[in-house]
């Protein structure tokens, strides 16, 4: 009896913790996720699971830096940059977080809008419905409603387990994918840094800590929050995890190629089954949503914490116009570029992501320099075991980045 | 007229013409209001500050920091140790630190500090905020000057992040008591639930229940679950008990227990009791904090009653009258005292316990209701539901942010003309003479409370 209650209560703290970490952790598989892994799997097969075990411990390391820093200082990422390194590296930061959001924002509604193609619905009805729900949400509704529809949203990534199932893939060269061998080709290298460049976004970053403050988390909160970044990080492996081995299972076992996760969907049709074929579109929609959702809402965080002015989903939108200010102009930009005919869509997409992989680096050193500024984390300053974790893993990034550089030029 | 971000960087020269580094810190006491700056700070690349007292500075200009002959560097490098802990960093601690803007009940970012000679002391008297010193930082100067400068003056300043919070609120913690009450709760419902608790326990039990009373009950449950025991009991024990209630119903099980354990046992009984009760009904809304008359007493002796002052912490501006069985008979109000000196109860409707909190919007709304009494099945009176109550829940569902408190704060700056910054709504001039809403006392408080 006594076990069982003291069980409830530790459950109810958890959710009530419950948000930042799985948010911005499933958030990271939105369409350029899936794309990556779909690509991932077609090509090298089970070979390179392992990346995907090595960027999910990298997520849960930064994104549980994120939320210790939200939580002990109050502010978020861009906010403390700027206390901590002066108003020019802050406005330098935030501006590229926010050109690099610009162009993710157009990226999930270029998913959003190849998801409905696949069901023959066009994108200028797609798109705009979905920029108008997504406005609708977050301008109208109150912190905990826009919490219950995007996790409630999030569920739709099941679809992408059962796909990976209905592939039959082949477990055990699933389970001797997690051995870390690769070949040492161009493609291989440049593959490994997408896939831990899309896993650990700077815009999951920045929004992870932002969200943290919003939900008003304490320091007694955290030790259920690790709990929350843990289960988002492992969840988002997972994902992945499934979608690299239903395409290794029918793409790569029939030496199919692909471009994109759309593609994927198409091509797993009379592989896997249009059952498989309609979940995964059905995943990469509701994936597209979900980070359509969180990529106008951390950059209105972003903006608004650097300029100090108020950035809450509970406030009106009177009194907080910076922050609905930026979330609309972004949604509205990123869902337009989409419906531009000609607009080079492509090109976007592929500077948008060379821009979140170059402002990748930067932005994790800042953000360690913050956490080791006795200052503004006081005595939960980062000490010398965590700072050499945090620079093992930057260096691994760096040198994935520098390795990619080198064969890319030479 | 100087601002710190032009003056931090400029090279620092000792009487030997020995350059020595580049200003980096200025330092003043938290205490002091005047705010003369105690010491400076100087750094060469990557290395150690180096301090001086402000004593040793000859000259302070934009060219440079000319150093006296007494300031030498000494064997470790500075003329004087660190400083003590109650010495605010202008650069570190306070420049692009956030602030509360009292005047507007918003969060700023300080974008520059304002620094004035005075005699030989360098004074800050104000902070900026806003675009315009951001942009005049980045260069930008053209397009700064097309924005309005904002400013605090130093002595309303109140920091809200970092060491800032914590050394302003050690050294000079009276310094909160020029906030309003409106003002304090719209700080907590904007500070983070660990620096709303931290400010409360600076301010004392009183007036953090005055703060909590009139934030939204969301955010009072989360900053009294977050305060340490036994100061969250006693901010419980100071509040109005439907705003305890309503409190209480938002924090866990195992806390509430808490909680009330630590309550003196009558008052904890008492929140039970309305705990107990449906929240959407007339009983889960009432308070059980009113005044009462026995039947036939004189008119003289309701006068008296009515204008002598509550015994409570809650403020009463009615009394109701009872029979033997404790049963309304009705009700004489404040007002009622205007029109005539010896007033005579007038009949007003009741409430059963289990009437459905819609049932009871309707009934203030066709009556014209300032408050009423409960009652129980045999029609004896319970408590009271007064107006706030049924504003409360109603405004938990259409205001569920900051939007409460600019109303309350831009009324109070009406009247009152406080408020450093001009923000939307102030200044008007309009409703003058109006008694200020959310000022504190007896007198300020809301008019709805029986």
């Amino acid at each position: 009896m006594g076990a069982t209650r003291g069980r409830r209560l530790r459950l109810a703290a958890l959710l009530t913790v419950v948000g930042p970490g799985l948010l911005a952790g499933l958030s990271d598989d939105d369409p350029a996720g899936i794309t990556t892994y779909s690509v991932l799997g077609a090509k090298f097969g089970y070979q390179m699971l392992w990346v995907l075990l090595v960027s999910t411990i990298a997520l849960v390391i930064f994104h549980d830096l994120g939320l210790r820093m939200g939580v002990v200082t109050g502010q978020g990422l861009t906010g403390l940059v700027r206390q901590r390194y002066g108003v020019r590296i802050g406005a330098f930061a935030t501006g590229a977080l926010v050109v690099a959001n610009v162009g993710t924002t157009c990226a999930e509604f270029a998913g959003i809008a190849a998801g409905f193609e696949l069901f023959g619905v066009s994108r200028y009805v797609s798109v705009p419905c979905a920029a108008v729900a997504v406005s609708l949400l977050v301008i109208k509704g109150s912190f905990r409603r826009v919490q219950h529809v995007l996790l409630a949203l999030s569920a739709v990534f099941v679809t992408y387990v059962v796909a990976g199932l209905l592939a039959h893939p082949d477990w055990a060269a699933a389970a001797r994918g997690i051995a870390p061998t690769m070949p040492l080709t161009r493609d291989a290298i440049a593959l490994a840094t997408a896939t831990l460049g899309t896993t650990l976004a700077p815009w999951g970053l920045s929004f992870i800590q932002s969200y943290a403050v919003d939900k008003k988390l304490t320091l007694e909160d955290l030790r259920y929050s690790r709990l929350d970044v843990v289960t988002g990080s492992a969840l988002t492996g997972i994902i992945g995890f499934f979608v690299v081995v239903a395409c290794a299972a029918t793409l790569h076992a029939t030496g199919h190629t692909i471009n994109d996760a759309a593609d994927a969907a198409d091509a797993l049709r009379p592989l896997a089954g249009s059952l498989a074929a309609d979940l995964f579109a059905l995943g990469l929609i509701g994936a597209a949503f979900l980070a359509a959702s969180i990529l106008p809402l951390s950059t209105a965080y972003s903006v608004s914490e650097v300029l100090g002015r108020p950035a809450a989903v509970n406030d009106a939108p009177r009194d907080a116009l910076l922050f609905y200010g930026t979330f609309t102009a972004v949604t509205v930009l990123g869902a337009g570029l989409v419906l531009v005919p000609g607009a080079p869509l492509i090109a976007i997409l592929v500077l948008t992501q060379v821009l979140n992989a170059a402002l990748l680096l930067p932005l994790l050193v800042l953000m360690v320099g913050v956490a080791r500024d006795h200052a503004l984390m006081g005595s939960h300053r980062a000490g010398s075991a965590a700072f050499a974790v945090y620079a093992v893993t930057i260096a691994l990034i760096a040198l994935c980045v520098a390795a990619l550089a080198y064969l890319s030029v030479g | 007229m100087l601002v710190l971000t032009e003056e931090i960087g400029q090279p620092v020269i000792d009487a030997e013409g020995h350059a020595l580094g580049p200003l980096r810190e200025l330092t003043v006491d938290a205490q002091d209001a005047r705010a003369s700056v105690v010491r400076i700070g100087v750094r060469r690349g990557r290395g150690e500050l180096r301090w001086f007292p402000w004593g040793d500075v000859v000259s302070f200009e934009r060219t440079g920091v000319l150093l006296g002959p007494g300031a030498t560097a000494t064997s470790d490098g500075a003329a004087v140790g660190q400083p003590p802990p109650n010495e605010l960093w202008l650069n570190r601690d306070v420049l692009d630190a956030q602030i509360l803007d009292a005047g507007g009940a918003r969060i700023e970012r300080v974008g520059d500090l304002v620094l004035i000679r005075v005699d030989h002391e360098l004074r800050v008297v104000a902070v900026q905020f806003g675009a315009a010193p951001v942009l005049r930082r980045l260069g930008l100067r053209r397009l700064a000057s097309r924005f309005a400068s904002v400013s605090v003056q130093w002595h309303e300043l109140h920091l809200v992040s970092g060491r800032g919070l914590a050394t302003q609120l050690a050294a000079a913690p009276e310094h909160l008591d020029l906030l309003t009450h409106a003002q304090l709760a719209s700080l907590i419902a904007q500070l983070s639930t660990d620096r709303a608790s931290t400010v409360l326990g600076a301010v004392g039990a009183g007036r953090a229940a005055d703060a909590l009373r009139l934030a939204h009950p969301d955010v009072s449950s989360r900053v009294v679950h977050a305060l340490p025991g036994p100061f969250d009991s006693e901010v419980l024990a100071a509040m109005p008990a439907d705003d305890a209630v309503a409190t209480l119903r938002r924090v866990s099980p195992s806390r509430r227990m808490e909680l009330l354990d630590r309550l003196a046992p009558g008052r904890a009984d008492e929140l039970r009791e309305l705990l107990s009760a449906e929240p959407g009904t007339a009983r889960g809304l009432m308070t059980t904090e009113y005044r009462t008359a026995a039947v036939g007493t004189p008119g003289e002796t309701l006068r008296t009653l009515l204008t002598s002052p509550p015994a409570s912490a809650a403020g009463l501006s009615t009394l109701f009258v009872l029979d033997q069985n404790g049963r309304p008979l009705g009700a004489v109000d404040a007002l009622d005292l205007l029109n005539d000196a010896n007033p005579q109860p007038r009949p007003l409707p009741v409430l059963q316990a289990d009437t459905p909190l819609n049932a009871v919007i309707r009934l203030f709304a066709t009556h014209d209701l300032r408050n009423a009494p409960v009652v129980d099945r045999e029609g004896r009176m319970l408590g009271v539901v007064a107006i706030d109550d049924i504003l409360d829940e109603l405004v938990a569902e259409r205001l569920p942010g900051r939007s409460r408190y600019p109303h309350l704060l831009s009324r109070h700056r009406r009247n009152t003309g406080t408020g450093s910054a001009p923000g939307p709504g102030a200044g008007t001039g309009a409703e003058e003479g109006t008694e200020p809403t959310a000022a504190g006392g007896a007198a300020g408080r809301r008019g709805g409370r029986p």
